[in-house]
């Protein structure tokens, strides 16, 4: 047998010593020796050279069958009818095993009918862990090797075994089977060695691994090792192979639904990769097929070269391809992965991230193996105790709020019977309430709609979670919040539900205030997300940048006064920053992030942010109805929690007590400051914002809009300067002589418990006993509201008030207004047409008012009592109108014409689904960038 | 991120820098001042959200219809419009020419109700009397849902009939509802009346609720509105040859707690006593008495058992005929209320109003009419009876006679002008009273053709009442008051007999509730 092994080499310095080591050492000789070098820069070529022992050649680099062509053409030709001259193929990464080619030639001898002999790979420098024992491809063009990732040598694999393709790194190929066949030089790199093999198989010379003969690889170009431009674009240059091989060497009948498989797939890749962040990735998938698709006769010319020499039919080769069945496999297998790693981490958080470290668990701990369960961990967790507690107070604060009919009163309208409403109000461009609106609809609708979805069409439970349990919600929150700030257990704690408290206690809760409420419990998140921006490492520092902003966008949507607060603080850190901390923040990487944050919060509220253009008043607007309890707040209920909801100013006044005294304490106090910056931010905001007239179209003539989240924002930099100030002050004062810093620590903490408990105590007792109740949600006669349930051109004109106090009228279609409806009205302009004709329905109606009005798609009207006799009269009177069924102490007319809406406002608010979309992209953008970093291979 | 990451982010937050601890407190107080001035600016900011104070608008109605009620006599109808108010009026479709601020007359051989139709400006200007031979005098109505009549009677001796009428296109469903001295009276053919669109009803009082005594009666609209009168008649029930004495009742719109009855007749006139039946000739008629005139009640009225008026009266009591309680001038009370009420009754004259002896304050009992005799005590057309309750009243006075009935008007104030169409016989006095402030208002009269005859600034002292004579060539008078405190009628004297006719405003606008959206609020649940 005649051997010659051919050394390919490309930049290989780092790993040729090892690898001519290696042949030096073989038991079985290679007859010949020949090394091609493609163009290396390195020390390639010296070290090639000073070995001896290889005739080494240099050529440029065009593809890796170039290279094997002019290897061969170095060696003798083979004579024609011998088939005993092999050709030894190596790569520059792989170090032969010194058996290996004795091994294989063994096997050689063995197995006349085979021309193609691989080894087993081994990943180096590992050493134990298998590469390849033989590769295929699957149907969706991966690579299969048949392994487990990682998958240790146990001998597992150890016997030969026909494959479709090996390695080319230590392929022992017969000579006129190489010569006959060659690699396509259509693929440069990567791949060529499954079409090789493929090839080979269809022309009747069967591929065989033979894992006793053993070769180490570093796969240097796959990993993107090799710092060259032939591996450059390695992921698209092995999508393009794997793409090519399944095409050309496919079955011809196949075709087609291969190219349509081979595209979806690509596009499903494609979304995956950009989810993980990785666009790179995303992009060489699209190219490889779109290159590949794009060259039509180059896929049929290549499909014609191998239709010369295939002889086996390809259904006889298809066992040699992976099952069909394997991507599906792959596929449950992620998901199971990222499900495992799920209830990890959440068991791991449970634990209090107690997990030991390799290096503290000796040898004979046993209580090491012993893992407390689930329930134990519980038990254990401050966070689990001050969850249940808050939970029971809930219930006890909250009871006439469980049970009856919808949750409303005060700022909050009812939920809607199924989610679809809030879908297709924020999906719509035209909404059919009222008289027809083209009004944008509020950016809270789509997270409410999201979480909608999951309560399984109990919408009811979103906002009795956000009004009833909102306390325990925001304590963990603020507890998450706080944790991060400081080390101690009970300061945190403390904050957590003094904070959670405060919605309760400026009447938030009670006066049904949803923006407050949900903005409450968001703004810890936000905030823990934004200590990220401090980070030193600069892809964590982006991370928490686009956390942020998705964060500040989604309390935004809720309170859009928040974001003049991102903005004011944006400002204040990058100040801040560019006069304390100049090394880090005069970098663009560090000051852009704050500004990232303020940019994308508009963008991420995309079609409502643009229907504002007009109405800058709606950012000061939080959710809720605007002008339902209108409040002018006094000093005294600003600075003392809970003043305007009657909690004693001795328990009130405690917050404020213990935010001055914290600045007492020098120890941290930056952060102090840092909490007071933000207090003082909101409370200049709030004085803004309680002397500006807010003007909606929707609402009759200005008002002052409800500022108590901001009011919680000053309160929470008080709570949070407090406990930064008070984390560890018992054990500190304890250690210190006896000076004045004792009563004032003592003093502090006497404020915050009789503010904590008092708090509590009336948040118990009567915290919740304001507008917000439960009632049946019913308007109108249910037949009307049924009617216009399913058309809803029957729409009821719902009339209330006398001449004394003047009549106000709606025209409600499939019942009473909801929660988000509101928004969408205040933003409305009111049909002055509809107003004067109700007017005119009231004094004096023209004969045809009546059909005027059913032409607004109404076709009752409606007048819950006590009726007003000239109200009623007068409908009785106009012509068009005849009574309908209701309550004796309600009236009801039927309008005889048929009611349309050819009246009503068809408008749709312009490019909304232009606006939907970029929302969309925006929205996934920012949590694709937000979302861990990719971990590259290797 | 692992427990070291945590401390790392923490300890960067913010910037950490040893220096500065004087520099940090320096801050930290700036900071502490910044936050409290923004709340005391904050706290500072007024009342906001205050909703629109008007509550009515006005409006010009494209269309106005007045119902004058029908008679079985002949009837004269006077249709006026104010100066300045074109349009065109018509009656079932046909033109009524009305010249500019004149009156048109139109007469009838009896029958049915008559609408009159205003389009245009003359909705804003048109009003109406009509009259009858034999006695009566009414104004012409537009639609409402609410009437009030006080001093109908259900009784052989003293009876009424109630006329609806439904001038509008939708169906009208009525209940009326009678209070009598005992409490309400019962009566199923009351409640729940349809008047069809264009119909007129007319219903017998002593058919439909019989009862002896003064009633009220209120109709009101549940369903459409309608115009109601109550043609009312006394009988002198022991003289068979006796002919009833007609008159119509003014209506009053709302129970209030201050009422006014104008247009009381002069004792001995024409719509005197029944004793006085002989001598009711035009020619004993008091003349136009300008303000001031002697007619006036005199100050510090004996009381009733001892004046001669008195003396006369109660001499002339026996012929009234018992129980039927009609026979005298008589004062009717109505408290639709659920509670007890007491009502006292003061006279406005000529020189001022005070309370007559003899008449004790009168408790109302709930849902009850009381009538109380004034026999003797008005001695002139220039008062203006007062009745103050403490809770709302209605009241009505009557003054019946064997050939004349006389109802007096309940007055209410007005702004702007209020206008009369005179009947053309007969001697015409508008008596105007003040309250507790004086006002001067403008009287102005129109000849038919539309000429102005005079047009003179009348002072009205407080609580007080003056008289003046109207020329015998006007046809129409217009008294236009700025503030609003001056109630009034036109007394008119003809050889049939006393009738008086309210001053009603005309309407210079339709009043309409101010129609806005509602506040999102409002609608999402009952209550």
């Amino acid at each position: 047998m005649q051997v010659s092994a051919l050394l390919i080499s490309h930049n290989g310095a780092r790993w040729l010593p090892a690898v001519l080591a290696g042949v030096e050492g073989q038991t079985r000789h290679p007859d010949r020796q020949v090394a091609i070098d493609t163009g290396s820069r390195d020390e390639s070529v010296p070290i090639l050279r000073r070995s001896g022992a290889w005739e080494v050649h240099r050529s440029t680099f065009s593809s890796y069958a170039e290279s094997v062509r002019d290897g061969l053409a170095l060696l003798p030709p083979a004579a024609t009818g011998e088939d005993d001259s092999w050709v030894w193929l190596l790569h520059d990464d792989t170090a032969p095993d010194e058996h290996a080619l004795e091994r294989l030639l063994q096997a050689a001898s063995e197995h006349p009918e085979v021309a193609i002999f691989g080894p087993k790979l081994r990943e180096w420098p590992s050493l134990r862990r298998l590469l390849e024992v033989g590769v295929t491809i699957s149907g969706t063009g991966r690579r299969e090797t048949g392994l487990e990732h990682g998958e240790y040598d146990q001998g597992q694999h150890d016997e030969r075994r026909v494959v479709l393709a090996v390695n080319s790194a230590g392929m022992l190929v017969r000579r006129d089977v190489l010569d006959r066949l060659g690699f396509d030089p259509l693929l440069r790199v990567f791949g060529n060695d499954i079409d090789f093999g493929w090839r080979a198989a269809r022309a009747g010379h069967p591929t065989m691994v033979v894992p006793d003969a053993l070769v180490f690889h570093a796969e240097a170009a796959h990993r993107g090792q090799r710092k060259s431009r032939i591996s450059a674009y390695h992921h698209r240059q092995e999508r393009y192979a794997a793409l090519y091989a399944l095409l050309v060497n496919g079955s011809a009948v196949g075709l087609p639904f291969r190219v349509v498989r081979l595209t979806l797939g690509t596009l499903l890749r494609v979304t995956g990769f950009l989810l993980v962040r990785a666009p790179i990735e995303a992009y060489d998938e699209m190219a490889a097929l779109l290159t590949l698709l794009g060259r039509p006769r180059l896929l049929v010319a290549a499909r014609r070269v191998r239709a010369q020499t295939n002889v086996v039919p390809a259904k006889d080769v298809r066992h040699l391809l992976a099952p069909a069945w394997l991507p599906y496999r792959h596929g449950l297998d992620f998901f199971v992965d990222v499900s495992q790693a799920a209830v990890d981490t959440a068991r791991e958080s449970v634990g209090g991230r107690t997990i030991r470290s390799p290096g503290l668990v000796g040898q004979g701990d046993t209580s090491s193996s012993d893992e407390p369960g689930l329930f134990r961990l519980l038990l254990r967790s401050r966070r689990f105790w001050l969850l249940l507690g808050t939970v029971a107070l809930s219930f006890v604060a909250s009871r006439h709020l469980l049970t009856g009919g919808a949750l409303q009163g005060g700022a909050l309208l009812p939920v809607p019977g199924h989610v679809g409403h809030w879908w297709s109000t924020y999906l719509s461009g035209s909404h059919r309430l009222g008289t027809g609106t083209p009004a944008a609809a509020p950016a809270y609708l789509l997270p409410l709609a999201l979480v909608g979805s999951l309560t399984v069409g109990h919408l009811g439970w979103l906002v009795t979670a956000l009004f009833a349990f909102g306390v325990p919600l925001t304590a963990l929150s603020a507890l998450r919040f706080f944790r991060r700030l400081v080390p101690g257990q009970v300061a945190p704690a403390w904050g957590a539900i003094s904070y959670a408290l405060l919605p309760v206690l400026s009447g938030a809760v009670g006066d049904g205030r949803l923006g407050t409420v949900a903005g409450a419990l968001l703004l810890p998140w936000v905030a823990t997300s934004a200590l990220g921006l401090w980070h030193t490492d600069r892809d964590r520092r982006w991370r928490a940048v686009w956390r942020t902003a998705i964060g500040a966008a989604l309390l935004c949507a809720f309170v859009p006064v928040a974001w003049l607060l991102c903005a004011a603080l944006a400002v204040l850190v990058i100040g801040t920053g560019l006069v304390r901390d100049t090394a880090h923040w005069r970098r663009a990487s560090w000051w852009w992030g704050p500004l990232v944050i303020v940019v994308s919060v508009p963008l991420l509220l995309l079609p409502w942010s643009v229907a504002v253009l007009g109405t800058p008043g709606a950012w000061l607007v939080e959710a809720g109805v605007a002008t339902s309890v209108p409040s002018a707040p006094s000093l005294a209920d600003l600075a003392f929690v809970g003043d305007a909801s009657g909690l004693p100013l001795w328990a009130g006044s405690g917050l404020l007590v213990v935010g001055l005294l914290a600045g007492l304490r020098a120890e941290g106090r930056q952060r102090v400051v840092a909490a007071w910056a933000v207090a003082a931010v909101a409370a200049l905001l709030l004085a803004f914002a309680a002397h500006t007239t807010v003007h909606l179209p929707g609402i009759d003539g200005g008002f002052r809009v409800w500022t108590g989240f901001l009011g919680v924002v000053v309160h929470g930099g008080l709570v949070t300067a407090a406990v930064v100030a008070g984390d560890g002050m018992v054990a500190r004062i304890a250690g210190t002589p006896i000076s004045w810093r004792q009563p004032i620590a003592v003093a502090g903490m006497l404020a915050a418990s009789v503010s904590l408990f008092g708090g509590l105590i009336f948040w118990v007792t009567d915290g919740l006993s304001h507008e917000l109740h439960r009632a049946p949600v019913s308007v109108v006669p249910e037949y009307m509201t049924e009617l216009a349930v399913d058309d809803p051109a029957n729409g009821v004109l719902v009339l209330r008030g006398n001449r004394s106090t003047g009549v106000t009228y709606r025209v409600l279609r499939d019942g009473p207004l909801r929660l988000g409806d509101d928004a969408v009205l205040a933003l409305t302009e009111p049909d002055p047409r509809l107003t004067s004709l109700v007017g005119r329905l009231l004094g004096d109606p023209d004969r045809d008012d009546s059909g005027l009005l059913a032409s607004y798609g109404v076709s009752y009207v409606f007048a819950p009592g006590p009726v007003s006799p000239g109200i009623s009269g007068s409908l009785d009177a106009a012509g068009g109108l005849s009574r309908a069924s209701a309550k004796p102490t309600d009236a009801a007319w039927r309008l005889q014409h048929q009611a349309s809406d050819t009246s009503m406002d068809h408008r749709s608010q312009y490019g909304r689904t232009e606006l939907l979309i970029l929302q969309l992209l925006g929205i996934v953008s920012a949590i694709v960038l937000a979302m861990p970093s990719r971990r590259r291979i290797g | 991120m692992s427990g070291p990451d945590r401390r790392r982010v923490a300890n960067a937050l913010p910037p950490a820098s040893a220096s500065g601890g004087l520099l940090s407190s320096v801050l930290l107080v700036v900071l502490v001042l910044v936050t409290g001035a923004g709340l005391v600016l904050a706290g500072s900011a007024n009342a906001p959200y205050s909703p629109r104070p008007r509550v009515e608008d006005l409006t010009n109605p494209t269309q106005r219809q007045l119902v004058c009620p029908s008679s079985r006599g002949a009837t004269t109808t006077y249709a006026g419009l104010l100066p300045g108010s074109p349009g065109s009026v018509s009656v079932d479709g046909t033109p009524v020419p009305i010249p500019p601020s004149g009156v048109a007359k139109m007469s009838a051989v009896g029958g049915s109700s008559l609408t009159l139709v205003a389009t245009g400006r003359a909705t804003r200007g048109l009003f109406a009397t009509r009259t009858r031979t034999g006695g009566g005098v009414s104004i012409c109505a537009a639609a409402r849902a609410s009437w009030w009549f006080v001093g109908a009677g259900a009784s052989p001796a003293h009876f009424g009939q109630l006329e609806l009428v439904n001038p509008r296109p939708g169906p009208a469903v009525v209940d009326v509802t009678v209070y009598g001295p005992d409490g309400l009276v019962e009566s199923a053919g009351l409640r729940g009346v349809t008047v069809r669109s264009g119909e007129t009803r007319t219903l017998r009082l002593a058919r439909v609720a019989p009862k002896a005594g003064n009633l009220a009666l209120h109709v009101e609209a549940s369903r459409g509105l309608v115009v109601a009168d109550v043609d009312d008649h006394v009988l002198d029930v022991v003289d068979p040859k006796a002919k009833p004495a007609s008159e119509w009742i003014p209506s009053q719109a709302v129970p209030g707690r201050h009422l006014a009855l104008s247009g009381i007749p002069k004792p001995g006139g024409a719509g005197g006593g029944v004793t006085d039946l002989s001598t009711a000739t035009p020619s004993s008629t008091p003349s136009g008495a300008p303000s001031g005139s002697p007619s006036g009640v005199p100050t510090g009225a004996p009381s009733p058992t001892e004046s001669p008026a008195s003396t006369r009266s109660a001499s002339r009591r026996p012929r009234v005929k018992a129980p039927t309680g009609v026979g005298g001038p008589t004062l009717v009370i109505t408290n639709p209320g659920q509670s007890e009420t007491v009502a006292s009754v003061r006279l406005s004259g000529p020189s001022g109003s005070f309370s007559p002896k003899g008449v004790a304050p009168q408790t109302i009992p709930p849902e009850s009419t009381v009538s109380v005799r004034l026999d003797g005590i008005l001695t002139g057309s220039g008062t203006t009876i007062r009745v103050d309750g403490d809770r709302p009243l209605l009241a009505g006075y009557l003054v019946p006679g064997k050939s004349d009935l006389v109802h007096a008007v309940p007055a209410v104030p007005w702004v702007g002008p209020a206008a009369v169409a005179l009947p053309a016989n007969g001697r015409r006095v508008l008596v105007l009273s003040a309250a507790d402030s004086a006002e001067s208002v403008t009287v102005t009269q129109y000849a038919p053709s539309g000429t102005r005859v005079s047009r003179a600034q009348v002072d009205v002292p407080a609580r007080s009442t003056v008289t003046t004579g109207l020329d015998a060539s006007a046809r129409s008078v217009v008294v236009t008051s700025a503030d609003g405190r001056v109630v009034g009628s036109v007394l008119v004297v003809r050889a049939s007999g006393s009738s008086a006719l309210p001053l009603t405003p005309v309407l210079a606008a339709l009043r309409v509730p101010v129609v806005r959206p509602a506040a999102q609020s409002d609608y999402s649940s009952a209550g």
